[in-house]
């Protein structure tokens, strides 16, 4: 999958990307599809990561999706702390409710591409 | 486990409790020093939440914590002392980098993922006349993709502890045997049982050891293991980005020094406390 980008540099974000939501669960299940690759788990979690030319594309819970296209670090660090955010929020809420972040601890500036 | 100790649960020895000001004391001494691991069986107990919540329970209770979470996968615990994410995802992009922050005006913590990496100035400085707890953390089984093994867990609290703790004659470089080690799990019975004993009881016999569990078994695996139950309500604090405060961690801190202290008292080879 990763071998459809052309850039080297991307292709290497694209495999880290990967490597990491893996890493977020002992449960998280991994289809690869003609067009990307799909994490899930049981509680929730949804991430699918779509490598195009110059890019790749992160859908984070496609029910009610946050894209972020990724051809750089920025893009990257963005993709991969909503993405974690997002794991542990679900987490949080099938425990019963999640608590809530004291004040602006949230910093981060995604460059986010609604559809 | 030293025959001292006998299977129990946690409420049976509540009165054990220290005050704060009783904590400190348990310390008290310029050298003492003291090291404590926390060892995460798989995922679900979120090795960097537990990290961060002991770490700052010690802090609380006016000892000096530098915490060392080592290991990949995410969340680490830069996330959770709300470090930018470029900073606590840089291990991500360069296996190489080491994060490095502070718990609050006492203490600090450091986040790789080779342990290889830790060098005694990421600890900061460390007042000879404060005493100090030492907290490693780390996946259990260890991370193979990064050729982590104890006995580098055990080099990196020998790097950064204070040459002049403990024998004093120890290479700053030398292993720093723990103290104590906490193992987080999901259910301690039957062959995870054995297990741990085995990879920690057996290499580390005058450690302390106590068990935390996910999914309480009510029995103790046929092992002499105190055991503290890991409360469900921890998981409401995964996404939040601060340290989590729950008496839990509290618990285990304030059992820990008390266990270390009343080993020390009975005329251990370091400084009594």
């Amino acid at each position: 999958m990763a071998g459809r980008l052309a850039d080297e540099p991307v292709r290497d974000l694209f495999t880290r990307f990967c490597r990491e939501i893996a890493l977020f669960s002992d449960s998280m299940t991994v289809v690869v599809t003609p067009f990307e690759v799909r994490y899930s788990d049981p509680q929730g979690f949804q991430v699918h990561v779509s490598p195009y030319r110059d890019l790749f594309r992160v859908s984070i819970n496609p029910a009610n999706p946050c894209d972020i296209r990724v051809s750089g670090e920025d893009g990257y660090v963005s993709a991969l702390d909503l993405a974690l955010k997002s794991f542990l929020d679900i987490h949080a809420l099938a425990a019963g409710g999640a608590e809530p972040d004291p004040g602006n601890g949230s910093t981060t500036a995604p460059s986010m591409f609604r559809p | 486990m030293s025959g001292e100790h006998t299977a129990q649960q946690f409420d049976g020895i509540s009165h054990l409790f220290l005050s704060s000001r009783e904590s400190r004391d348990v310390l008290s001494g310029a050298s003492a020093e003291v090291t404590l691991w926390l060892a995460v069986h798989g995922r679900a107990c979120n090795r960097a939440l537990v990290a961060a919540g002991v770490a700052g329970a010690l802090s609380r209770l006016g000892v000096r914590c530098t915490l060392v979470e080592i290991g990949g996968g995410l969340p680490n615990v830069g996330y959770y002392f709300a470090l930018e994410p470029r900073d606590y995802l840089a291990p991500t992009l360069d296996e190489s980098r080491v994060v490095t922050g502070s718990v609050d005006s006492r203490s600090r913590f450091v986040y790789t993922i080779d342990p290889d990496r830790v060098e005694p100035h990421h600890a900061g400085e460390t007042a000879a006349d404060m005493p100090h707890v030492i907290v490693t953390a780390f996946h259990h089984p260890l991370d193979e993709r990064a050729s982590i093994s104890l006995s580098g867990v055990a080099a990196v609290a020998g790097r950064i502890s204070r040459p002049e703790a403990g024998s004093g004659k120890r290479r700053p470089d030398e292993e720093r045997q723990p103290d104590g080690i906490v193992v987080f799990t999901d259910s301690y019975t039957g062959a995870c049982a054995r297990e741990i004993d085995d990879f920690f009881r057996v290499p580390y016999p005058e450690a302390v050891l106590f068990v935390a569990e996910r999914r309480p078994s009510g029995g103790t695996g046929g092992s002499e293991m105190e055991t503290i139950a890991y409360p469900c309500e921890l998981l409401r604090a995964w996404g939040r980005r601060s340290p989590p405060a729950h008496p839990f961690f509290a618990d285990i801190a304030m059992r820990y020094l008390q266990v270390i202290s009343q080993r020390r008292k009975k005329g251990a080879k370091r400084a009594a406390v």
